[in-house]
């Protein structure tokens, strides 16, 4: 599952996907991590909504009317689901949505194709990425969810 | 093995007899002959004995039946039951859990220790002597299918002799129990009603021939003793083939028992004796049918305890009947229900509002409409109802807890507890174990004396405690209290101050009640030694926490030695709440009912003020210290917001104020609009909201939208609101106010006027009351005019008599009288008209109008008023009577201090004791006066009794204590005659008490107070000693 932050491209396993959502009616929350954007309504599930771009301390975001919330699914549902259980990767037990610039193509990625050691220039905190693969075109940035979705300790 | 899922129930089932025979057990000690309760312990012993062979967990089988033997010996009327079996019994059961928990591994628990130490209660005299029965005759071979049972002589020769048949039945886990969707215990409980059982074997090796299809099915065979009277009854009551029934010889039996066949009588089987069971049966079917709609469905009791056999239940009048008809339920499955209800209340409220603006343009639609909405309601509600538990689940351990707790305190200790049958949403009931748990240790262990203390003090040496649960207004209320030795106030204080946890100033200014909140401080305990039954110190503000984490409050109150009451207050359920919608900065947010108290519109009369930086309200009599929602959430103020902030002081009063209660506090919340009152489904939130500490929840609104539900006691942490000192603030405010006529201040003053056009004002605490009365009923008597009220006559005075005021032009008929109090001879003050009744701040002019009975004049509501000094004025009415007494100017070196509140008792004392005294140095309040008294040197003090913050008589009992100003004469007074003041003052140590405004009784009080004392000044009466 790919997306976009500005014109850099970013992946996520699709398997740790729920939903996308264009229902962007979020309920912002003061007093909060100011990557946290707000709360919103999806069919009677109150989900986090965390913007990528604050998080990653990512500043080359466009303003886009293609914006869309990818909602993950939470680690109970991925834990009641035998498919994704060998995944690397992981979410939290919150419902969390991810606010995103525009979406992109669902790739085919091998594992093998994922370059681990992620290039000195990038823009992005290197805890936060996985790896690197190199499309024809762009560099895909595959994001470490489970280090994204860590909440820091205030003071920490 | 054996199915998991069976085992799950055996650990289920066999749990809940050990809870319900629990208090039963310690029951024993006090009411030895309930047979009722002796009934249900055997009763749940056998059944775990049953069931636990049923699997064959031999040791649990073993330990059950050895408990079994003694209580039916006490059943039987064999065997007391005594301290010790009760404590061999609790530890028992104790044993019986650990191995319950685990069954697969029961048999690694060694249980040798116990059965021997239960046998021993059998037999107390004779060393490892058997139970008693009957001998049996080992030379009887027994046919090949009883051997595999453990028999009981006992029992079977019972059986035998009151007619039973005995069968051994065969049955499959699989086929015959679990296939028919039963459980072990289902038919345990079936054969407990149709006769008695007596053993279980599990056969691990029985697998039965090829010509079973199920030939990997594992087999128990069970042996027991019924009325009935063919084994065709049997394969119908366990719908089982009739080849697993096999019916024993009773004959052999009787010959392996060693007993005369002639002796017992099989044909007292008779056809009446089953009929009755059957009987039995069939009521119980119905019965419970209906209890089962009226209790809770969720109630969880053994059933076991219904079966009894027909004497017994004769014998002993059933003493609670408890449902039957319940079915198991997941918890999971009710929390996904009540979720799935939460969803569909919102639904419901998102249809409605639709529905409200087009449900006109189809018709019918309304009545469904409604209709739906009642039955969510009600269906809501029903699921609210199953996870309802009674409270009883955790108060029936706290006997134990308190049993096992006086033992190692060597306390004696009494737990009364009632309201066990209030009900609690689940999750509330299991969160509320642990703080009540320490709750109660800390009654035991720090609130209750040692016998031996209590004896000395005075009290029964046996220590009673309470636990009551009971509803309160939506609420429940839980309490916990003793007679123990209370809490000390002035301990917890300097403890407090030891640990750098308060300062001693704000230990100084703290109520007694706001002491015992120490106790709830992060890292304070008072146990002086800390011992291993509760003390760590971070146990108080663990409970408090996770008391309020469920949306409930405690409460703290204690008398020295006296006994200590902690209370709780705890909403019914979490789930869903009716809570207010108020928006700020453009955001809507939920805030609990419960700790709503009221909510005050501002603008208009309701205006903010400012002290010291708080924002204020003035409601009623009392300052809220106010909170602005979007200040305190940091909220980016939308457009509108911002453009009023450019008015500044027009926008501070604009909006609402939300009156929160919290704690034993209340602050006002300000928010921009407000919204309705809504059921709200409470959901969880994320993790990173629980940083911000100030939501509890969030929620889905009708219109589908997301609101943060906002937790009340972190709003008040994130604004770092200080209760304790705001409170202070706010009263040395309002007596701040009150210094001095000039700064003006709030009064409640009587408005009339005297048939001229002058308006008068009197303050309205110095009125007794007002009489209307007719001009005819005036009487005149030489000069004066009286009144006759009451039998008494009053001399009547109109003010322009007395006063440089107008003289009226008429009288009319319709007068009015007002009577002062606080006065040596009433005398009444005649008014034409009554105009109000007035809150309002005083700023009075004592210089512009002046001369006798005027205090000074004012402008209320835009006209000049004329506040009268009734004392001034009655005064030159009657010069006699209130003839001020000739004073000496003996006491003109000396200095006293006069403390009072009220600013015109102020004035008006102050002006009479400035002709007595050198200076007279004037408190608004007991902290004020403290510390002048400290600062300077004075030969007396008055005091007013009744002060806001600290009274007069805590002033004097202060002064009494402290070696500078222990020797200062204290005359308290007050201006209502309540007897209770007069002994309270001198017993803290005043000197005199007198009633206000009688000249000549104060100058005469000052005169025998020094004439007993010579004035001292404070210093010299240090050099003096």
């Amino acid at each position: 599952m790919t997306f976009y932050l500005g014109q850099h491209l970013f992946g996520i396993s699709i398997l740790l996907v729920r939903e996308i959502n264009q229902n962007l009616d979020i309920t912002r929350v003061s007093k909060v991590p100011d990557y946290i954007k707000g709360v919103l309504n999806l069919r009677g599930q109150v989900v986090t909504v965390m913007d990528l771009a604050k998080r990653l301390d990512f500043d080359d975001v466009e303003d886009s009317d293609q914006a869309n919330c990818i909602v993950l699914k939470t680690l109970n549902e991925l834990e009641s689901n035998e498919t994704s259980v060998d995944l690397e990767d992981s979410t939290i037990a919150d419902k969390i949505g991810l606010y995103v610039d525009r979406i992109g193509d669902v790739q085919d990625i091998e594992t093998s194709e994922i370059i681990k050691t992620p290039t000195q220039d990038s823009k992005v905190d290197k805890r936060f990425i996985r790896g690197v693969v190199r499309l024809e075109d762009q560099l895909l940035i595959i994001l470490n969810l489970k280090e994204v979705l860590k909440l820091e300790i205030k003071g920490e | 093995m054996v199915d998991d899922e069976l085992i799950d129930i055996f650990i289920q089932e066999s749990k809940e007899h050990l809870d319900a025979l629990e208090p039963e057990i310690l029951e024993l000690e006090n009411a030895s002959s309930d047979s009722e309760g002796v009934n249900t312990i055997f009763r749940g012993v056998h059944s775990i004995k049953g069931s636990s062979g049923f699997f064959g967990f031999d040791q649990i089988a073993k330990l059950s039946h050895v408990m079994e033997n003694v209580m039916a010996l006490v059943r039987e009327g064999d065997l007391a039951p005594t301290k010790m079996m009760v404590d061999v019994f609790l530890e028992c059961t104790d044993k019986l859990k650990l191995m319950i928990d685990d069954p697969q591994n029961s048999g690694s628990i060694p249980i040798d220790d116990d059965v021997v130490r239960l046998e021993a209660l059998i037999t107390p005299g004779e060393e490892g002597a058997e139970a008693p029965g009957p001998k049996v005759n080992q030379s009887v071979e027994l046919p090949k299918s009883m051997k595999r049972f453990v028999l009981d002589p006992l029992l079977i020769k019972n059986a035998i002799s009151h007619g039973h048949l005995v069968f051994v039945v065969e049955l499959y886990m699989n086929k015959d129990i679990k296939d028919h969707g039963k459980t072990p215990y289902d038919y345990f409980k079936e054969i407990e009603s149709l006769g008695e059982f007596l053993d279980a074997a599990f056969d691990f090796s029985s697998i039965r021939g090829l010509d079973d299809v199920m030939d990997t099915d594992l087999m128990v065979h069970f042996l027991f003793t019924t009325v009935m009277g063919s084994p065709d009854m049997i394969t119908s009551v366990f719908d089982i083939p009739a080849d697993q029934v096999e019916e024993i010889d009773v004959g052999v039996l009787k010959e392996w028992l060693g007993t005369d066949p002639s002796k017992v009588e099989p044909e007292s089987r008779s056809e009446e004796v089953f009929l009755e069971v059957v009987e039995d049966d069939a009521k119980k079917e119905t019965e419970p049918a209906i209890e089962a709609e009226a209790e809770a469905p969720k109630k969880e009791t053994p059933a076991v305890v219904k079966k009894e056999t027909k004497d017994q239940q004769a014998k002993t009048p059933v003493r609670t009947k408890k449902a039957d008809e319940t079915i198991r339920v997941s918890v999971s499955l009710l929390d996904d229900m009540m979720n799935l209800a939460g969803e569909m209340v919102l639904s419901r409220n998102q249809l409605i509002r639709i529905a409200e603006k087009s449900g006109q343009e189809v018709s019918g639609l309304q009545g469904v409409i409604q209709n739906m909405n009642l039955v969510t309601s009600e269906m809501h509600e029903r699921v609210m109802q199953t996870r309802l538990q009674p409270l009883g689940i955790i108060f029936s351990k706290f006997n134990r807890i308190i049993r096992d707790l006086s033992n190692k305190l060597s306390k004696e200790i009494k737990l009364d507890i009632e309201g066990e049958d209030v009900e609690l949403d689940k999750s509330i009931i299991e969160s509320l174990s642990d703080p009540l748990t320490h709750l109660i240790r800390n009654t035991a262990d720090h609130g209750i004396e040692p016998p031996d203390e209590r004896e000395a003090a005075g009290k029964p040496r046996i220590g009673s405690a309470r636990l009551t649960a009971k509803h309160v207004g939506g609420q429940v209320m839980i309490q916990i209290s003793d007679d123990g030795r209370g809490i000390d106030a002035e301990k917890l204080k300097r403890k407090a101050i030891d640990k750098g946890l308060l300062t001693p100033e704000e230990a100084d200014a703290m109520s007694e009640r706001q002491a015992f909140s120490i106790i709830f401080l992060p890292g304070f305990s008072t146990a002086e030694q800390v011992s291993d039954v509760s003390g760590r110190g971070v146990g108080m503000d663990v409970v408090r926490t996770n008391i309020e984490k469920l949306g409930g409050f405690i409460d703290i109150d204690s008398e020295l030695g006296r006994g200590t009451t902690i209370s709780l207050r705890l909403p019914l359920t979490l789930a869903i709440i009716p809570a207010m919608i108020v928006g700020a900065g453009g955001l809507r947010y939920a805030i609990p009912q419960v700790n709503l108290e009221e909510v005050v519109r501002l603008g208009g009369r309701n205006k903010t003020e400012r002290i010291r930086g708080t924002r204020v309200l003035r409601l009623r009599d009392s300052l809220l210290t106010l909170l602005d929602l979007s200040d305190v959430l940091e909220l980016e103020n939308n457009e509108t917001t911002n453009e009023e902030k450019v008015e500044d002081e027009e926008v501070e009063d604009e909006g609402y104020v939300l009156v929160l209660n919290l704690d034993n506090h209340q602050y006002g919340l300000v928010v921009n609009e407000l919204f309705d009152s809504e059921e709200i489904a409470v959901k969880p939130i994320s993790t990173f909201f629980k940083e911000a500490g100030c939501y509890s929840g969030v929620t889905i609104m009708g219109d589908g939208r997301v609101a943060m539900i906002l937790d009340i006691a972190g709003i008040a942490d994130l604004a770092k609101l200080d209760f304790e000192s705001i409170e202070n603030a706010a009263t040395s405010y309002e007596t701040e106010e009150l210094s001095g006529l000039e700064t003006g201040d709030s009064e409640s003053l009587l408005l009339f006027r005297n048939e001229g056009f002058e308006l008068f004002a009197i303050n309205l605490s110095t009125v007794a009351r007002i009489e209307k009365i007719s001009a005819q009923d005036i009487e005149n008597v030489g000069k004066g005019e009286y009144l006759n009220l009451g039998g008494k006559s009053i001399q009547l005075i109109r003010m322009h008599d007395h006063m440089p005021v107008a003289q009226p032009e008429s009288s009319p008929e319709e007068l009015y009288v007002l009577i002062p109090k606080l006065v040596r001879k009433p005398i009444g003050i005649i008014a034409t008209q009554i105009v109000d009744t007035v809150q309002t701040v005083v700023e009075l002019d004592k210089e512009t109008i002046t001369g006798t009975g005027i205090l000074g004049s004012t402008f209320i509501n835009e006209s000049l008023v004329l506040v009268v000094d009734i004392y001034n004025l009655f005064e030159s009415v009657d010069p006699e009577l209130y003839q001020v007494p000739h004073l000496d100017d003996k006491y003109q070196s000396l200095k006293v201090l006069l403390v009072e509140n009220n600013i015109f008792f102020r004035n008006v004392q102050q002006q009479f004791l400035t002709q007595i005294f050198g200076t007279v140095v004037t408190a608004r309040n007991g902290v004020e006066a403290w510390e002048k008294l400290n600062d300077d040197n004075f030969h007396m003090v008055f005091t007013e009794v009744e002060l806001s913050d600290m009274d007069g008589m805590e002033l004097t009992r202060r002064m009494r204590a402290t070696d500078k100003l222990k020797h200062i004469p204290v005359i308290a007074t007050a201006s209502r005659n309540e007897g209770v003041y007069a002994t309270l003052s001198l017993e803290k140590g005043a000197d005199r008490f007198m009633m206000k405004f009688d000249k000549q009784k104060t100058y005469q009080t000052i005169q025998e107070v020094f004439d007993t004392r010579t004035p001292l000044l404070a210093a010299d009466s240090i050099a003096a000693e």
